[in-house]
Parts: C-alpha cells; structure tokens; sequence
C-alpha cells in the first residue's frame, strides 16, 4: 500500500463515525420539521431511574375517546396548533385520516372507557439532570399547566419537541 | 518504587548474583525514569483538574447552553480530536492510542447528545452496534495498543451481547440457536487473534483478543459449574441437539487453533466444561458442581504448570481451597453454626489460612514447578 493510498483510508476511517453523526443529526432535524401541536399532560411517575433523566407523563385529552376496542385508534388535529382541536377516533382500514389536518396513531384500546395512549417512547421527555428536581416538584403539586409540543408526521407516528410549562418553553420557564 | 528497588539490588549485590557497578547503574537508571514518571504523574493531574474544571462549568450552565452551541461545540471537539489523531506520528503509539480512545467515546456521547436534543427513543442495542462498527476501522488502522483496543473490544462484546439479547426476546427455534452463539463469543476471540492477518498486522490486538477470549472462557467453564445451565429451559429445542451443535462448534475451533498447542489444549478442556453441565442438566447437585469447579481449577492448575506460570497455579489452588471450605458449609450446614461447629470452622479457616503457602509450595513442586 502506497503511503497516499494509506492516507486516504485513514482520512476515510476517520470521517466514518462523522457520518454516522451526520446521519443521526440529520434525522433528529427532519423529525422536529413540521407544525407543532401542543397536549396536556399529566405526570405519575416523574422519573425512570433506570432510564436516565426522563419525565414520564400520561397524555390529558380535552374530549372523550370515541375509540372502539381493538380498532385502530388516531388522535385527529386541527385548529390552532397553540390550542388544538383533538378529536380520538376509530379508523377500522389503514388508510390515513383525511379529515385531520394532522394525526397520531395511538394502541387500540381494550374497552371504550379506556383512555387511549401512544407507545412508551412518546410518554416520556429527556430532561437534564440539574432541572429535574423542580419539574418532578411542579409536576406533582398539579398546579401548573403542563403541555408537550409534539410535531405529527405523515406516517402517523409523532416526534416530542418541547414542554411547555404554563404556556411558557422549559427552558425559558426556569430562567424566568 | 525506586526504595524497593534499592533494597532488593542490595540484596543481590550482597549475594553476588550482580556487581555493585551494575547495581549502581540500575540505580542511576531508574531514578531517571522514575523523574520523568513523577513528571507525567504531575501533568495528568495538571490536565485532570483543568478538564474537571471545565466538565462542571459546562454541567452547572448545561440548561443555559442553546442546543446548537452543543452540537457545535460537540463537533468541534471530535473534530479537532479526529485531526489530532491523523496529526500524530505513527510512534508516538500512547499519544495516538489515547486520542483514538477519546474519538471512540467522545462519537458516543455525541449521539447521546443528538438522541437528548432531538428527543430521540432509538434502539440501544442498534445504536451501540452502529457505532462499534463505524468506529472500528479508524481504531483499527489509527490504534496500536492495549489503550486503544481493550475499549473498543468492550465494545464489541456488549452489542454482541445486546444484538443477541434482543434476537433472543423474539421466540423462534432460530433465535435460540443464535443465543448459543454467546456461548462461542469467547471462542470467537481466540480464534480472531489467530488469524494470520490480524497477528501480523496488529499483534497487540491478537493478544488483547487471545488474553479476553481465554478470561472469558475461564469464567463461563466456572459459572455454570456454580448455577447449572437454566438457559435450556428458554431454548426451543432438544437439549441434546444444542450439545451436539456446540460439541460441533468447539470441535471446529479447536482443529483450527492447531498452530498453538497450549490454547488449544485450554480451548478444548474449558469448552468442555462449558457443554458438560449443560448435559447433566437437570441432575445438577451441589457435591457435581463442586467436583466440576474443583476439576477445572486442577486443570487450570496443570496448564499453568505447563507455561510455567506460577501465579496462575497458586491462584488456582487457593480457589480450590476455597471451593473445599464451601463444601464443608454445604455438606455441614446448620452443624457449622453450633457452638462446636463454630470452633471448628474457625479452626479450619485457620489451620488452612496459615497452611496456604505450604499448599501452594507442595502443589507447585507436585506440578514440577520449582
């Protein structure tokens, strides 16, 4: 092997692990790329230790589940993102929602009077380390209003982006 | 360090093994060293403070800090450790081995930063693997040492580990074929190590690789002679086929270690004590599982007479000593904790404690060691 030769396949080993980073970033960008819709929510069990630093929450729906057991179960937008209309609703055939200005595919629920949920991954949000005793605090007291800015995609799954905490973001909240 | 050194080069000058002019240029010799080590010492604390300083300024501000400075700062760094490391002289190999180490964690923790950032639920076991396997060619083109290879190695058995472990949830007669493969990840490293490419163009890799393989393997001859197998209750198929299918692999391995004797004979035995509770499974007993525990440490015992390894020998009999005292809380039971028993638990842990070096002697003159 050529010393040249041998440089260029150090350059490109060491450019690989920038791609992967690149690849990621570039995912977590796309997926924060569309209209924000904000849910209430409402916490019982503010942190999985063995997950690290998360807030875990339950979403709070503003109107009753029309969901039939074991059909699949969509939460519909429309309206101001800021307060948005929501409607749970059954679409038995895996065609998409054309009345919703956006949807969420939530599980199927066993009973009509289940309150319907997504999957674990969008029931919880990374908060750092230092700011957790305070929300876990804020959390609990139930006075403040607590919303999760989540973004819908076309494929019906959601990206959570922010948590907004009497209307406030986070982060701005605990500077104020 | 030098102390001890002085004491035991005046011992030998004293019994003339060497002349008082070469033990004075030891002396002179290493208190050379020992200044340029207490040098370095006073310079990695130097840095050590200075990089504790300012992991907690950035912790204590970590919420004030917008996302993409993070990102920015976040890649600036790998950057500028990326560069580094194409920088440095290929003989500098500790320099290199160290920065080839922080750009292999530091692409960790970037990811981990992005998967906060953007509130990301990936998978771990798929994160991990992806980057073991992106970094693995520059650690293996830019890494040279034991610094570099014994992360990256880590590595490579917990996605192993993790990859194999989320095969296994999913309830298939191939998915438990798979999860034997753990069973062979030790065996897997022995057996890179030989491979001609990677002991030419890498030996500390090989040797990394041979030292982990064998530890590993040593340990997983001992465990199941301590639990029994209890894996073959999630195996979806005969406990005899799956004996085969590993008598098999091993059989396989240990033809294609031909080239060392020692490893191969080591590979053999441990292999076999790994199948073989397996097999007897489900007559396992205390009493079979000391007798397995102390016959692999006999033979342990045996091959590091073989390599004139002392250490090893002692070791092995000072566990076999230990597994005999546990059998005698076994065998005894509530008897050991009467007044009577107690007295004579107390007097075997005595008699045995100041009778250990003499064991040890006997056993290493019984295995032609001096």
């Amino acid at each position: 092997m050529t010393p040249q030769q041998k440089t260029s396949l150090t350059l490109l080993a060491l450019i690989l692990p920038f791609l992967l980073v690149g690849f990621i970033f570039m995912q977590g960008v796309r997926s924060f790329d569309g209209t924000e819709y904000r849910v209430r929510i409402t916490g019982y069990d503010p942190r999985d230790i063995l997950r690290g630093h998360y807030l875990m929450f339950r979403y709070e729906w503003p109107m009753t589940s029309q969901c039939k057991p074991n059909e699949k179960c969509v939460a519909c937008f429309s309206g101001n993102p800021k307060h948005p209309t929501i409607l749970l609703q059954s679409f038995p055939n895996d065609t998409a929602p054309t009345k919703c200005e956006a949807y969420w595919s939530l599980q199927s629920v066993m009973s009509v009077k289940d309150i319907p949920q997504p999957n674990a991954d969008s029931l919880r949000f990374y908060i750092p380390e230092i700011e957790a005793p305070t929300i876990e605090r804020l959390l609990r007291t139930n006075q403040d209003s607590f919303e999760i800015g989540v973004i819908p995609h076309q494929n019906g799954t959601v990206t959570v982006k922010n948590l907004y905490i009497n209307g406030e973001l986070l982060s701005d909240y605990l500077n104020d | 360090m030098i102390g001890r050194l002085n004491r035991q080069l005046t011992l030998w000058a004293q019994n003339n093994l060497i002349t008082a002019d070469q033990a004075q240029q030891i002396r002179a010799f290493e208190s050379t060293r020992d200044k340029a080590r207490s040098h370095r010492g006073f310079a990695m604390v130097g840095i050590t403070a200075i990089l504790i300083g300012v992991l907690s300024l950035v912790a204590s501000n970590w919420s004030q800090i917008p996302d993409s400075i993070k990102i920015l700062i976040h890649f600036i760094f790998n950057g500028g450790v990326a560069f580094a490391i194409f920088k440095t002289p290929a003989h500098k190999i500790v320099v290199r081995d160290l920065l080839v180490t922080a750009l292999f964690g530091m692409t960790l923790t970037f990811i981990a930063l992005l998967g906060q950032i953007y509130q990301m639920h990936g998978d771990m076991a798929v994160t991990i693997t992806l980057w073991t396997l992106v970094c693995t060619p520059f650690i293996w083109i830019c890494g040279r040492g034991v610094i570099a290879v014994t992360p990256w190695l880590i590595a490579v058995l917990v996605s192993l580990s993790m990859i194999i472990d989320k095969f296994f949830s999913i309830e298939d007669v191939w998915q438990s074929l798979l999860s034997m493969a753990i069973l062979f990840i030790p065996l897997l490293l022995i057996l890179a190590s030989h491979i001609s490419f990677v002991s030419f163009e890498r030996p500390i890799f090989a040797t990394v690789m041979k030292r982990y393989g064998m530890v590993l393997m040593a340990l997983m001859a001992v465990i199941p002679s301590i639990t029994f197998w209890e894996i073959t209750n999630d195996l979806h198929i005969d406990k005899w086929m799956t004996v085969l299918i590993m008598l098999g692999g091993l059989g396989v391995s240990v033809a294609a270690l031909n080239t060392e004797r020692a490893v191969q004979i080591f590979t053999a035995v441990s292999g076999l004590f790994i199948i073989l509770p397996l097999a007897i499974m489900p007559y396992g007993s205390d009493i079979l599982g000391a007798i397995l525990f102390i016959s692999y440490f006999a033979f342990l015992a045996w091959w590091a007479a073989r390599q004139n390894n002392t250490s090893l020998i002692d070791w092995s009999v000072r566990f076999i000593i230990l597994r005999l005292i546990i059998v005698y809380f076994e065998v005894f039971g509530s008897l050991a904790a009467t007044g009577f028993g107690m007295i004579l638990t107390g007097a075997i842990i005595l008699i045995t404690l100041r009778n250990l070096n003499k064991i040890t002697l006997w056993s290493r003159r019984m295995l032609g060691q001096a």
